[in-house]
């Protein structure tokens, strides 16, 4: 806006309209505006604004709320549903492309683990996945008997949260940092000594290729909240787009702390219910 | 607020009372008192504004009457710049279409 | 009776007790601030950064601004304690740890100033003066504005305020308001070696914000807190490392439109709020200013008001 206004300005020059009253500032006398409004003129009907209008009615910390910055403070992981239900928790899911999609037991376990939380529909339709047409299970015929607890079963690996949480998340960054396969993959490759999920002989399907999103937010991933604004409406889109509509879940319904960046959301509610944005809350 | 789809038979209106307005070499700041908005307007949306003030006119009338005004031709001001211009000007509440 | 004494002249006890009952006056520029919620950093903080202002222990006054420094809850008062600024009205605040209690007063109270006063304009900027006017700061945080300012004051500028230009709604006179100025991260050494070691309070570790200290207001500068002044120069400063100093005037249609942006209450004054932005012009010019050091920015300045000068004679 304000190069557009300095550039008007560089093409005008002064004059008041006959019988004037407003008041004037800057104003030299004598010089003939003829060209410049002219030139003004073809510029409007090459689509230049012949108005400018300062939207803000100016609450500038209020705004600069808006511009606030998360920055996930450990990784997150988060599974969506077909509903637009939402888990949001730490442990992965596999994905294998030659077996037909996520694992199934990975699913279920992420959604049942003690740092899981789930968020029960509400989401947009922008970052629901969609359903299945048909159910399409992967052809994978393994972990039909799943949760023994047997050596080779990604289980076995829970005590990492279990014993110390934190402490384990750590080491679980290394290992993410020293191979480029996923969480699961690293634990198998490393820890399974026998019974790999591959060689049980189940007819239950083991995977899943529709119906679900999954996706992983790293440590230090910067999230701009703001940036999903239009004019006092949310416009969710990406996976930070989806992070940001699990916190607005979080901030409305749950709690004001305890989620990662909550302060950021909770500003940017205030600064919305200030300046009249009617779906601040979920549903949009 | 705007008004709706706009034709050619609408005549506009404007009231000196609703806003203020500052000059700044041939360009205008209007605080609108209604909404609390500043818009930044040239001679021609200002122009606008003004010669609506004392009667109602349409695009057509407008185009005519801001010609003579700024000694412009019917080609360097064409109706469908003021028609634009006008629908521009009614999202500010700075003119607004006249009820019969 | 209420009497007016200075922070420092009171025993920290008599500080405590006050502000247990809720009963502490700050007088500061041109409110009236009660201020309630007793905690060691906060009294702390009060006796060293506050120490030159004026306070009232048995206020009868009325009050512009009550701030409330409170626990979010009652568990949060006697269990890992936590600070919450409460000005009377629902504001962006999330609880602090207690040793945060200075960073809850100092954003109660611009939060108060910001949201809620109705006697002046209150734009988002620093602002100092000399004999000779005043000049008016503008920017968004990080952009330089906290160590212009404390920077100007070494140049014998006087303090009107780091937070916030007030502008009366009729004159457009700007009045001072001098609270400490606030610091963030790297600012904090550069500021401590232009004002000196004894000038810059204890830090903040680990706010929300960073590193957080303040820059004491001078004696002189709350002494003179009833001395107006009109503007004479209105910058849009903007600090970025290894940036080439540049400088461009601004015509004062633009100027205005990025005040207006600027102001905290504009919405709610209207009217009287455009009128007093654009008389705010009537002495003033306005500048666009971009720099790599303070040095840059403080030339920059010189230029500015010398080109004004030159103008106007």
């Amino acid at each position: 806006m304000h190069e557009i206004i300095q550039f008007i300005m560089d093409e005008s020059v002064t004059d008041l309209p006959e019988n004037s009253t407003v008041k004037s500032v800057g104003k030299s006398a004598n010089v003939d505006h003829s060209a410049a409004r002219r030139n003004l003129l073809k510029l409007g009907v090459a689509g230049m604004p012949m108005v400018l209008t300062l939207k803000a009615s100016a609450r500038q910390l209020a705004i600069s709320q808006l511009n606030c910055v998360i920055v996930l403070p450990s990784r997150m992981r988060i599974l969506v549903d077909s509903d637009g239900n939402a888990w949001s928790g730490t442990r992965n899911i596999s994905y294998d492309a030659s077996k037909g999609g996520y694992k199934l037991s990975d699913i279920q376990k992420f959604k049942d683990h003690r740092n899981t939380r789930e968020f029960t529909g509400g989401l947009p339709n922008s970052l629901t996945p969609s359903a299945c047409s048909s159910y399409s299970y992967g052809g994978g015929q393994d972990d039909c008997d799943d949760d023994s607890g047997g050596k080779g079963d990604d289980d076995d690996y829970d005590y990492y949260y279990d014993a110390d949480f934190e402490n384990a998340s750590s080491d679980l960054d290394l290992l993410m940092q020293a191979s480029s396969n996923t969480y699961a993959d690293g634990i198998e490759a490393g820890y399974s000594s026998k019974d790999d999920d591959d060689d049980d002989d189940c007819e239950e399907p083991t995977h899943i290729d529709c119906g679900y999103y999954f996706t992983t937010l790293r440590r230090n991933r910067e999230i701009r909240p703001g940036d999903f604004i239009d004019g006092s409406v949310w416009d969710l889109r990406g996976d930070d787009g989806l992070f940001v509509a699990l916190s607005l879940q979080y901030a409305c319904g749950v709690s004001e702390t305890g989620w990662p960046g909550i302060s950021c959301i909770v500003s940017i509610l205030t600064y919305l219910r200030q300046n009249g944005g009617s779906n601040a809350c979920p549903p949009y | 607020m705007a008004a709706g789809p706009i034709t050619d038979d609408m005549k506009w209106r404007s009231s000196s009372d609703g806003y203020i307005a500052t000059e700044f070499d041939d360009t205008y700041l209007v605080f609108v008192k209604a909404s609390a908005e500043t818009h930044f307007l040239n001679f021609l949306s200002f122009g606008i504004v003004t010669e609506t003030e004392s009667v109602a006119q349409t695009a057509t009338e407008l185009a005519m009457n801001l010609r003579r005004r700024f000694e412009l031709t019917d080609e360097e001001l064409t109706q469908e710049l003021v028609s634009l211009t006008l629908s521009e000007l009614d999202d500010t509440g700075l003119i607004w279409p006249e009820t019969v | 009776m209420s009497t007016v004494t200075r922070v420092s002249d009171l025993s920290r006890r008599e500080i405590r007790s006050s502000l247990r009952e809720g009963s502490l006056l700050l007088h500061l520029g041109p409110f009236a601030q009660l201020i309630s919620g007793s905690s060691d950093p906060l009294i702390d903080f009060l006796q060293d950064t506050y120490r030159d202002c004026q306070v009232e222990l048995f206020p009868s006054d009325v009050t512009d601004v009550h701030l409330n420094l409170r626990a979010p809850n009652i568990l949060r008062k006697f269990f890992r304690p936590q600070v919450v600024p409460d000005p009377g009205f629902e504001v962006p605040a999330v609880p602090l740890p207690i040793e945060m209690a200075p960073l809850a007063f100092e954003m109660g109270l611009n939060l108060s100033v910001a949201l809620k006063c109705c006697r002046f304009v209150t734009i988002h900027a620093g602002v100092v003066a000399d004999k000779d006017g005043a000049i008016l700061m503008s920017a968004e945080s990080g952009s330089g504005k906290s160590t212009l300012t404390a920077a100007l004051l070494e140049r014998g500028y006087r303090l009107f305020s780091d937070e916030f230009a007030l502008v009366g709604l009729g004159d457009a006179v700007l009045q001072p308001y001098p609270r400490p100025i606030s610091l963030k991260e790297e600012t904090i050494p550069i500021v401590r070696e232009l004002a000196g070691d004894e000038w810059i309070s204890p830090i903040v570790k680990g706010s929300p914000k960073g590193d957080i200290a303040y820059r004491r207001a001078r004696r002189s500068d709350i002494d003179q807190s009833h001395k107006q002044a009109k503007a004479k120069l209105i910058l849009f400063p903007e600090f970025e490392p290894g940036m080439r100093p540049y400088k461009r005037r601004l015509n004062t249609a633009e100027a205005i439109l990025r005040l207006i942006p600027a102001s905290t209450n504009f919405g709610l004054l209207g009217e009287q709020a455009y009128l007093a932005i654009t008389r705010l012009f009537d002495d003033a010019v306005a500048y666009e200013l971009s720099y790599g050091s303070t040095e840059q920015s403080l030339s920059l300045i010189d230029e500015a008001l010398q080109e004004r000068d030159d103008h106007a004679a």
